[in-house]
């Protein structure tokens, strides 16, 4: 090297390393589990607590949200609110070490920055979003390897329908996730992209709404008539399922649209089942349970 | 004729508005009713035109009670001029006039030939006729009020043939008025009488108007009746005293006008003549 | 109005006019709307009656997806223009609406009740969300007129705007404390409700509110004339004769009715009721015997017109026919107050 350069060199070092250093140091919302160990965890999001007991962490979860039901477990726990109410003062006086929000939640993450707290930014993604999720989790929680098996079986699990299904023909299929009772109102069904359309597609269906990409659609009958869906799905969570005297009236609003495949063949659903709504570790059985209701033939 | 009995009125119990008010409109009469704001004026108007009922007493047309009438027949007989006349919507100036008419229409009728001669010979006589088609809200305050009155006369018009006098009631006729327009108005209501198109009543706190215009007075005060008759015999500086607590001379203009020369306050007067709260 | 000899029938010949006019235009509008759309219909499929209506899918989008919306578009069109006209002549003010009194708010309330909680009136098989929309509206009118009603003789229009603002405050309180409660997904389905919806997808829901509606319009049409005695004030209208108080109440319970009626078939759909009575006045004057059947006409007309951009605009998505509305209203108000002066 020639002499100024030489010369540069000790400084140059000297900032480089400052700047790896920087760069390296934790950043305050994300502090690493291993520099804090994670003992007590809260967690808002109803999918990401079912990750949580599932890699192991359960007995670590000291609060959940005023939506969580699974496992029964969680219904001994306090709650903290939810989406649009989260109790901060809950939430610190729990002292918790890792906190699971939603990403939206910008105001308690800020919060919960200040007082030190750890943050898990959960983000609503398509079905691949789960196995990232679950792996994130694992990583900040410290049971990478459990996670990692989560991850896989997931990943196994959804492979395995879609193998099973893979040369079917594909029923064009609108999958609707809430109406008004008893009438086609305000009637909302998956777009194309998403986590429903993602299992609709696992599942060996095609959204009728494929081309429209957002999560969600309100469907015109208009809409659905020029569809000619094959199979109409309702979903709904558990909780809000029709009560069983009024299913049979409930289904025969859809009658109004004869011309449509579905109505005709009779291939009108009703799936109240939270492992379709909710994109966590059961979101295999829910692909299951969709796919049984489109090819019944398959799975026996 | 329209005759008042023992008028009693009042909003509450403790605040009577009218006490025991009577008086007489002759089929032909221009009578005014004078007295200071708060002196029960306008509510005794109301109760002339029978669209308020007194708590006790009772209003009289040619000897039958209001009460008897139907509001429609009551209201081809007497028309009300208000102070002034706000309009929600831009009406033209023959609209207003066709509202005139109300009275006289089924609940569906349209107006025909005979209404639109009626309102066109009531527009001409306030001098409004080449306004007709103009929108009410451009016009002067002056011009706005002969247009009221039009309508007021078409409300209660009659062919000179048919025997029932109608009767024109105006509420402080010319209070927001201009001075100009405050004699245009004058002049109108003179000759409408002339012209015995109606009895013409009207209320004013405003001394000149009641003093040129009127033949007959009504001096009222606290809801009172202090002196009733011809403008010479009522407007009297003892009168004058007892209504406005103030001295005034009373004389002839060389024109023939009578003039109200208002001095000087006196002390305010027996308690039974101090003004009560505003129901003028 | 002109003064010539043509005159004695100046007023018969203008209102035959107005209602032909107006007439063929929202006779037009409902026979054109169904007609297009976001989908292509075969129109020889859909009106060739030998195919079974099962199994027509061009005649099911004609008769059961686009008809019916359209006569909705046009039913809940006029309902909020005629009483957009009625509680302006009520309340003397050319800016009232029919929103202004807390009729809409109250069905919107139970509405988002019917919504939120997922309300069923299963066992007699019919939707709940109207109902709660139209009961919502009764209870708004029920506790406005008996505040306005408190006072002496007749209704106050003072208080009957107090209460009415108030109630409207009260009640939008109230579905914001629903929201807070409901899940994310209610609260969604809720405030798209809000932006109004005419899918109906059968005859139902109008021929539901056709009583309803019947009796408000005819009603409306009684008021006519009062309506432009009341616009010089109620002293002056009771010294012609109008029995003002009868006249008072008659106006605004028909007119909530009516906006009852409308809000529960298709939603708060907002403008109709101040954009359309304007621009009537504007064009054949403030007689209210004109201006009803004509605000009645062309709100049918503009909201068929509202609903068809709204549902081909951007398609192969769907707009709130609110939105349109909306857009519509808001630079039509700004050109109304830049005019003036």
């Amino acid at each position: 090297m020639a002499a100024h350069q030489k010369a540069l060199t000790r400084p140059v070092a000297a900032l480089a390393a400052l700047l790896a250093v920087l760069a390296a140091a934790p950043h305050r919302q994300t502090a690493p589990a291993a520099a804090r160990g994670v003992a007590r965890i809260i967690s808002l999001v109803p999918a990401v607590t079912e990750m949580i007991y599932e890699i192991g962490a359960g007995p670590r979860v000291v609060a959940v949200s005023s939506y969580d039901t699974y496992p029964p477990e969680v219904k001994r726990l306090p709650n903290v609110g939810a989406l649009l109410d989260p109790n901060v003062e809950r939430i610190l006086s729990l002292k918790p070490d890792l906190v699971v929000v939603y990403g939206s939640q910008t105001d308690l993450k800020q919060q919960l920055a200040r007082a030190g707290i750890g943050v898990f930014d959960y983000r609503h993604a398509g079905l691949g979003g789960v196995t990232a999720t679950v792996r994130a989790l694992g990583a900040r929680t410290g049971d990478a390897a459990r996670a990692e098996d989560l991850a896989a079986r997931i990943d196994r699990g959804i492979e395995a329908i879609r193998r099973k299904v893979h040369d079917r023909p594909k029923p064009r299929t609108l999958l609707v996730f809430g109406r008004e009772r008893m009438a086609l109102r305000g009637i909302y069904a998956s777009g194309g992209t998403g986590f429903m359309d993602d299992m609709l597609t696992a599942a060996g269906g095609a959204n009728v709404f494929a081309e429209v990409k957002m999560e969600a659609v309100q469907a015109s009958t208009e809409q659905i008539l020029a569809k000619r869906p094959d199979v109409i799905v309702e979903t709904r969570a558990a909780n809000s399922a029709f009560a069983v005297g009024e299913r049979d009236a409930e289904l025969n609003v859809w009658k109004v649209l004869g011309a449509i495949p579905a109505v005709r063949s009779n291939r009108v659903y009703f799936l109240f089942d939270d492992r379709i709504v909710i994109p966590g570790p059961r979101v295999v059985e829910g692909t299951e349970a969709l796919a049984r209701t489109l090819h019944p033939d398959v799975f026996k | 004729m329209l005759t008042a009995s023992d008028l009693w009125f009042g909003y509450d119990e403790r605040t009577p508005v009218l006490r025991g008010v009577s008086l007489t409109v002759p089929a032909d009469g221009l009578v005014g009713i004078l007295g200071p704001n708060g002196s029960g004026k306008t509510t005794l108007l109301r109760m002339l035109a029978g669209t308020r009922r007194p708590q006790r007493g009772a209003v009289a047309l040619d000897g039958a009670p209001l009460t008897g009438f139907s509001r429609a027949a009551l209201a081809r007989r007497m028309a009300v001029v208000p102070q002034e006349t706000q309009l929600a919507f831009d009406y033209t100036v023959a609209e207003v006039a066709m509202m005139g008419r109300y009275p006289h229409l089924g609940a569906f009728e349209i107006e025909g030939p005979r209404d639109i001669a009626v309102i066109d010979e009531s527009l001409a006589a306030t001098g409004t006729l080449q306004l007709k088609d103009r929108p009410y809200a451009t016009l002067s305050g002056g011009e706005k009020q002969r247009v009221v009155i039009a309508a007021a006369l078409a409300q209660i018009f009659r062919l000179k043939a048919e025997g029932a006098a109608s009767y024109l009631l105006l509420d402080e006729p010319t209070a927001s008025l201009d001075l100009g327009y405050q004699l245009e108005i004058a002049d109108l209501l003179k000759r409408l009488h002339a012209e015995r198109r109606a009895a013409i009543v009207i209320s004013t706190h405003d001394l000149t108007l009641a003093a040129t215009l009127c033949e007959r007075l009504v001096l009222v005060r606290d809801g009172a009746v202090l002196a009733d008759g011809l403008t010479d015999d009522v407007l009297t500086p003892e009168n004058l005293r007892k209504a406005y607590d103030v001295e005034a001379e009373v004389t002839r203009h060389a024109s023939g006008h009578r003039l109200v020369v208002p001095m000087r306050r006196t002390a305010p007067g027996r308690p039974q003549d101090r003004a009560t709260d505003k129901h003028g | 109005m002109n003064t010539d000899p043509g005159a004695p029938v100046t007023l018969a010949w203008r209102f035959a006019r107005t209602v032909l006019g107006f007439g063929a235009l929202a006779v037009a509008a409902v026979l054109l709307a169904p007609l297009v759309g976001a989908t292509a219909i075969d129109f020889r499929r859909a009106f060739d009656f030998s195919i079974p209506f099962a199994d027509n899918v061009d005649a099911q989008i004609f008769f059961v997806a686009r008809l019916p919306r359209t006569l909705a578009g046009a039913c809940v069109g006029g309902l909020f223009a005629a009483s957009g006209v009625v509680f302006q002549g009520l309340l003397r003010n050319p800016l009232a609406t029919p929103f202004t009194l807390g009729v809409s708010t109250g069905a919107a309330l139970g509405a988002v009740l019917a919504i939120t909680f997922n309300w069923s009136l299963g066992f007699i098989g019919i939707s709940a969300v109207p109902v709660a929309a139209f009961v919502g509206s009764l209870v708004a009118v029920a506790i406005v007129y008996a505040l306005a009603q408190a006072r002496h003789r007749g209704l106050s229009t003072t208080v009957l705007l107090l209460a009415g603002v108030t109630m409207n405050a009260f009640f939008s309180a109230m579905i914001l404390f629903v929201q807070y409660f409901a899940s994310f997904a209610d609260t969604y389905r809720t405030l798209r409700w809000l932006m109004g919806d005419l899918d109906v997808s059968s005859y139902e829901p109008l021929l539901a509110a056709l009583p309803t509606a019947t009796v408000a319009f005819v009603v409306f049409a009684w008021l006519a004339r009062p309506l432009n005695l009341l616009s010089l004030g109620p002293d002056s209208a009771e010294s012609r004769g109008l029995d003002v108080a009868r006249a008072q109440r008659a106006a605004f319970l028909s007119a909530s009715l009516a906006t009852g009626a409308a809000v529960s078939i298709g939603g708060p759909i907002g403008f109709v009721g101040i954009i359309i009575p304007h621009l009537v006045r504007l064009m054949v004057g403030p007689d209210h015997r004109l201006v009803l059947p004509a605000a009645t006409l062309f709100g049918a007309a503009f909201l068929v017109g509202c609903d068809l951009i709204a549902r081909t605009i951007l398609a192969p998505v769907e707009l709130p026919v609110g939105i349109i509305t909306a857009l519509l209203g808001g630079p039509f108000f700004l050109w109304l107050l830049i005019r003036k002066p």
